[in-house]
């Protein structure tokens, strides 16, 4: 699809209750060493907007903020959210986002999926300041576009401050919010110059459903549809890290790209009564040389 | 169980150092929280309500001395967070509850 200014708006709803537009940014700076998810999720049939910030802190801790309102008000540009700001300063160009109140975090991303760890999580306070800026334009997919951005800005967690200065992927997706039956998606960025983001998912429907890719490539100024994708899990062994190899296929031919994925969070969930685990990976990888970061997820 | 407030100022590079520090800062508080021995505890900001300048950490111990000697093992002190700190005898009045 054509992506164009009015995509930065909502799209007409389908009669799902659990239709959902979703607006994201993920961003991983690798001085800092800090990785972050925002999403602002509006379920318009569900009357709710819900906005969410969620860190992978360099030593492992996690610290998140998750706060929904019945409805995020009527302006398109700015959405405010409790202590949530997010402002389209000019549509898929700039953006702020702003964020200062409660969170709570956890010593360590491995104890995202239990709930005895979060019944003793910290709260802290998150300051989130962060300006976006456009550095390719927007890709469309299917029912949705990303983007390559330049993230600028700070974080700071009840007075650690991270600066951020980084190369990110945002976008926004629009749909039924079903939740697949498997996922494996990769957004990864290597500077300004080369980005990979890619969807392979199974559909939650019969056993022998094919599975669907959606995705891009840029590498060389040039953006090209993924045309497969792989993963390679790495060698299990004492002291491995969780990783391994995605191997992409584009119309340059294909293409290996080394991940490791030092901080996973396990995200556990229900959907129409079936259970479900995301492992969401902070990602650091070398694709021919260069140096990049991002996330891996795996619904399983 | 007597009080104790320990006040620590933040040293000239305590921005870089805190985030480096603070996994082992809150691991040395961690047992002492979880036994239920403090109150409250938490950074100090300046103006802006986002740069730290310190922490407070109202904590209960046997002594003065285990206060200080708690204090002292703390890495924002070991690791030169805190340029200085001071512990104090503390004493409880708000919230006011029955038979306190």
């Amino acid at each position: 699809m054509t992506v164009t200014p009015d995509d930065e708006r909502p799209h007409p709803a389908a009669s799902e209750p659990s239709w959902v537009e979703s607006t994201w940014l993920e961003l991983h700076d690798a001085t800092s060493q800090l990785a972050g998810i925002i999403r602002l999720d509006d379920r318009p049939n569900l009357r709710t907007s819900e906005v969410s910030f969620s860190f992978f802190l360099p030593d492992a801790g996690f610290v998140t903020a998750r706060h929904v309102t019945p409805q995020a008000g009527d302006r398109l540009d700015v959405v405010e959210i409790e202590d949530a700001r997010l402002e389209t300063v000019e549509p898929l160009r700039r953006w702020a986002v702003k964020y200062d109140g409660p969170s709570h975090s956890l010593p360590s991303v491995a104890e995202t999926g239990s709930r005895e760890a979060w019944s003793k999580s910290r709260l802290e306070r998150l300051i989130v300041e962060l300006e976006l800026a456009a550095v390719r334009d927007a890709v469309g997919g299917r029912a949705s576009f990303a983007q390559l951005v330049h993230v600028s800005g700070e974080v700071w967690v009840s007075g650690d401050r991270y600066e951020i200065a980084t190369s990110a992927l945002r976008g926004r997706s629009w749909g039924s919010g079903a939740v697949p039956r498997t996922m494996t998606r990769v957004s990864l960025t290597f500077g300004d110059e080369r980005a990979l983001l890619a969807r392979l998912q199974k559909p939650d429907g019969e056993p022998g459903d094919a599975e669907a890719l959606d995705g891009w490539t840029l590498a060389d100024g040039v953006v090209r549809p993924v045309q497969a994708m792989r993963v390679e899990p790495a060698d299990a062994g004492p002291g491995a890290t969780a990783g391994g190899a995605i191997v992409v296929t584009d119309a340059r031919g294909e293409h290996r790209i080394r991940v490791e994925l030092p901080h996973v969070a396990p995200m556990p969930g229900a959907h129409g009564g079936r259970s479900y685990e995301l492992r969401i990976g902070a990602a650091r990888a070398i694709w021919d040389g260069c140096e990049g970061r991002g996330f891996v997820e795996q619904l399983r | 169980m007597p009080l104790f407030v320990i006040v620590g100022h933040d040293g000239p590079d305590a921005l870089a150092k805190r985030p480096v520090v603070r996994p082992r800062h809150l691991d040395h508080l961690r047992p002492l929280s979880e036994a239920g021995k403090v109150p409250i505890a938490g950074p100090l900001f300046a103006d802006d309500g986002k740069t730290p300048r310190g922490s407070l950490i109202v904590l209960e111990a046997a002594s003065l001395d285990e206060a200080r000697a708690l204090a002292a093992r703390d890495p924002y002190v070991v690791e030169g967070v805190f340029a200085r700190h001071d512990v104090m005898p503390f004493a409880r009045v708000f919230p006011e509850s029955v038979g306190s």
